[in-house]
């Protein structure tokens, strides 16, 4: 049969399939439905993560598209993804590496180009705007 | 499984290859080749367990190493 999702604790009361009645059976029920509910958190967190990485993808392929000077982005979406694919198949030996680098490393590493690059950008594109001669006789 | 690898990165290129070339855009087939090579060599040396530059392994060094250096204590 299937396991009990309580656990070994909870088998010498009550089975799944038993009928539990009065306050017992209400907490029985109460510790399986709390116990179902990290399904909840697996699904945010594949939601939320699906949704960085194709921001980030997107971004990728659209930067190097624009750098290259290329007509259309579309050709750079197959290889940018196997190359992504490749380097992260690699990229940690074990789960526990990625935990220790992203509490440890990235937030150092990840001050340059979360924090540094987008100021310097903000800060000269306020220079531009500021010195455009907007309405001239250039435009 | 090299195989396989060389025959789904075969079957990729003859999907999308035909249609650059028949719009005569050469530079996004030459990005597209240029990027599909480096994919197919990074995809073997991962078959093949052969280690290639990781860019975790090398930051982690200096980030340590600026760390003690700006605030004076280790935090490993």
């Amino acid at each position: 049969g299937l396991e009990h999702p309580c656990g070994a604790a909870s088998k010498g009361s009550a089975m799944p399939g038993q009928r539990v009645d009065g306050a017992a059976g209400q907490i029985h029920g109460l510790r399986v439905w709390l116990t179902r509910l990290d399904v909840l958190v697996a699904l945010t967190l594949l939601v939320t993560v699906f949704m960085k990485v194709t921001v980030f993808y997107y971004s990728t392929v659209l930067g190097l598209a624009q750098l290259l000077r290329l007509r259309s982005y579309r050709p750079l979406i197959v290889p940018i993804g196997l190359i992504v694919m490749a380097i992260s198949a690699n990229l940690y030996p074990s789960d526990m590496e990625q935990v220790y680098a992203a509490r440890y490393i990235w937030p150092f590493n990840a001050a340059l180009f979360e924090i540094v690059l987008p100021l310097i950008t903000l800060i000269s594109i306020g220079l531009r705007s500021l010195f455009k001669n907007t309405g001239g006789e250039n435009e | 499984m090299i195989v396989f690898l060389f025959a789904a990165f075969a079957a990729l290129t003859m999907l999308e290859a035909p249609g650059l070339i028949k719009k005569k855009q050469w530079r996004e087939l030459t990005a597209y080749s240029v990027l599909m090579l480096l994919a197919i060599v990074i995809s073997v040396f991962y078959l093949k367990h052969i280690p290639i530059p990781n860019p975790v392994k090398n930051t982690q060094y200096y980030v340590k190493d600026m760390f003690e250096y700006l605030f004076g204590f280790s935090y490993d």
